[in-house]
């Protein structure tokens, strides 16, 4: 039970924390503000509790499929924020293309904050949902609090260790960096809206891609840590791979684009 | 501003909990294992024991221990088992461990045979119940190294704070070093880590006194220099134009220039003079509104000059201040006043005391100064439209640094702000009262 819950709580924890550490990462580089990420987690936490204790009306929205549904919205919704943070940030890099750019010093950090804010409300519900089921049981929920606790623990200062190797890199490299961690996250996100619309009927189901369970099982360890920080699956049906897919290249698309224009103005300015 | 306590601080301490929490999973692992193994040999046990009791006081025996189920098989017939085992038997007929799913729960069993009595006995344990009991065990060992956690963070903070005082202490040193203070640091000599710092900071201290040194002895031995030949200029000048037979549109210019080369001259040595780090002051009681009435007295001639109105309110202020300073102080505020008011505008002097300081407030109704260049309008040099100035009238641009200089000798402020006119400046200066213990 402990490991079960160290487990769950450690991949809702990571997937978190490399949001936050990417997101605050460019933060920095882009604004020198740190604030909005205590009000972003503050807010996350707060509609994750509301949504985790009206579950049960949310899961009969749609035809009983409401919290498949209003998940994979959420995933959508923190991918498309993705994108557009990642235009921002490679436009905006240095205060001159903001300048150029015309952006607010607030823009990135008002989307950074509404990004972590839904990522969390999505991430956070799940931690809740699971704690609230089990606190009826009061020897298990011991167990359970204690695996949270470490499975917490653990997340958070991965998550600070991603966040000062980050900010250890160095011009082009931190940006690079960022925006392919960014583009992994989104691929991850997308693949698991395409799972839960797909257990919500909303997509068929498509044969399995590849099994690549006898190079790394899911159930491993590593196999775990992986999914929680790059979506890792070892079989994953062909809609998944798509959406994952989908996902890597909007941002990397988003990157590439928001480069050039760049390029161009600064081209033309000069 | 980036904190190196907080990265050290965030980072130690998240290099440890991940250390911390990884090995208690590990130990968590091991323990577990370990707990296994002496829970089957236990069960191993259960069975022999069962084997080797007759049938009859074995179910009695277990009668009540519901944790434990058990079946005795001899030829394929079941001759005994507990209440809570069914009658299809609940493990295979290979001696060793294995699960099996029965009763709503999952079970580790085992087989054992008895090839004396060549009887079957199998035994099993809930999991659920032996893992609860496992873990009940070992988190006791565990929740010690995680409540240690907040004490070793807040250990961390406080090491971390104790070893970064040397440089805070050494910033110290460095930023209460007054303006004209460059003697060398002495902090960092204890530090091994300081004294790089240290020792280059004070190398950098004696170029800086040398270099200002030589700037202030150019300057004023330049200025000093300059004033007998201007001086010589202007007599010369002064007899040439008495010797000219008609008016000398070429020796009036000249004059005009040599005037305002006087002038620069004298505003350089006045610069000079009043800087913080140089200025020798002689402070006095002084009445700042009698000063002020006398400034615009003298400066009068050349107010009526270009027919400009000058107004003076005020009373009797007394503040701790430098007779000399002041007046260079009100000549050159009134001196730019005259300079950038038109002809028949108007100028206003002021003097009030209020309960935390006296104000010297000097307006006009000029062409005024834009709110973004009023911060730079102290520097040296500085000029406001540069050399194209709308009111066409000359300057150096150091007026305004001599008061700057002369507010900071007396620990006053000055601020700028737009006049009561419909057009203008205020220049508005705020002198701290003398204290009770003062003069």
């Amino acid at each position: 039970m402990l490991l079960s819950s160290v487990i769950l709580v450690l991949q809702e924890t990571l997937e978190a924390a490399l949001l936050v550490s990417l997101l605050l990462a460019a933060s920095q580089q882009l604004s020198h503000k740190m604030s909005w990420v205590i009000y972003a987690i503050g807010g996350g936490l707060a509609f994750s509790l509301v949504y985790a204790l009206e579950i049960g009306h949310v899961s009969e929205w749609f035809e009983y499929t409401g919290q498949e549904i209003v998940n994979a919205s959420l995933q959508i919704s923190v991918t498309l924020l993705i994108a557009i943070c990642t235009w921002v940030l490679v436009r905006g890099w240095t205060p001159e293309n903001r300048q150029r750019a015309g952006f607010r010093s607030s823009l990135f950090t008002q989307l950074a904050a509404a990004t972590v804010m839904l990522a969390i409300t999505r991430e956070g519900s799940e931690v809740l949902i699971y704690l609230i089921g089990f606190y009826p049981i009061k020897d298990v929920f011991h167990t359970v609090t204690v695996g949270s606790f470490i499975g917490l623990g653990i997340g958070i200062s991965v998550g600070v260790l991603i966040y000062f190797g980050i900010m250890g890199l160095q011009g082009r490299w931190q940006k690079n960096t960022m925006v392919s961690l960014l583009a992994l996250f989104s691929g991850k996100m997308v693949s698991q809206a395409s799972l839960q619309l797909n257990q919500a009927d909303w997509i068929p189901s498509t044969p399995v891609g590849w099994d690549s369970s006898s190079l790394l099982s899911e159930e491993s360890l590593t196999g775990k840590l992986l999914y929680a920080l790059i979506g890792y699956e070892a079989t994953p049906a062909l809609a998944q791979i798509a959406a994952y897919a989908a996902g890597v290249i909007l941002i990397l698309i988003t990157a590439i684009i928001a480069s050039r224009v760049q390029a161009e103005s600064r081209s033309a300015s000069v | 501003m980036k904190s190196i306590r907080v990265f050290l601080v965030t980072v130690i301490l998240s290099i440890i909990t991940l250390f911390i929490f990884v090995a208690a999973l590990k130990g968590y692992q091991s323990s577990m294992a370990e707990a296994n193994r002496l829970f089957d040999r236990q069960l191993l046990d259960t069975a022999t024991l069962i084997a080797n009791l007759h049938t009859e006081n074995a179910v009695a025996r277990f009668h009540q221990d519901s944790t434990i189920a058990f079946q005795v098989w001899r030829r394929n017939e079941l001759i005994a088992a507990s209440d809570n085992a069914p009658d299809t038997r609940i493990a295979s007929f290979e001696p060793g461990f294995g699960f099996n799913n029965f009763a709503g729960y999952r079970w580790r069993t085992v087989t054992y045979f008895n090839s004396l009595s060549e009887d079957w006995v199998m035994a099993a344990e809930r999991t659920d119940l032996r893992n609860a009991l496992a873990e009940e065990v070992i988190l006791e060992a565990v929740w010690p190294v995680l409540l240690g956690l907040p004490v070793v963070g807040l250990l961390i903070w406080l090491i971390v704070s104790r070893g970064l005082r040397p440089l805070r202490q050494f910033a110290d040193e460095l930023g209460s070093k007054q303006a004209d203070d460059l003697s060398p640091l002495t902090y960092h000599a204890a530090y091994q880590e300081l004294s790089q710092i240290g020792q280059s900071s004070n190398r950098l201290l004696k170029r800086l006194e040398t270099s200002l040194l030589r700037e202030k002895q150019f300057a004023s031995d330049a200025a000093h220099e300059l004033r007998t030949p201007i001086s010589t200029l202007k007599v010369q000048l002064h007899n040439a134009q008495q010797d000219a037979t008609a008016d000398n549109k070429n020796i009036k210019e000249l004059r005009d220039s040599t005037d305002r080369l006087g002038h620069i001259v004298e505003q350089i040595l006045d610069l000079y003079r009043s800087s913080p780090d140089q200025f020798n002051a002689n402070f006095k009681r002084v009445d700042l509104s009698a000063l002020a009435q006398e400034v615009v007295a003298l400066k009068y001639p050349l107010f009526e000059t270009k027919n400009q109105q000058v107004t003076f309110s005020g009373e009797p202020c007394y503040l701790s201040g430098d007779h000399f300073a002041l007046t260079t102080l009100l000549q050159n505020l009134l001196g730019n006043a005259n300079k950038y008011t038109p002809p028949s505008g108007h100028i206003s002097v002021s003097v009030h005391q209020s309960e935390h300081c006296i104000t010297l407030t000097i307006e006009d109704n000029g062409p005024g100064i834009p709110e973004d260049e009023r911060k730079s309008v102290f520097q040296r040099f500085y000029r406001v439209g540069g050399d194209r100035h709308s009111t066409g009238e000359h300057g150096c641009g150091l007026g305004l640094a001599i008061v700057k200089h002369i507010v900071e000798l007396h620990d006053a402020s000055i601020t700028i702000t737009d006049s009561r006119f419909e057009t203008g400046t205020a220049f508005v200066v705020s002198f701290p009262l003398i204290r009770s213990s003062g003069l």
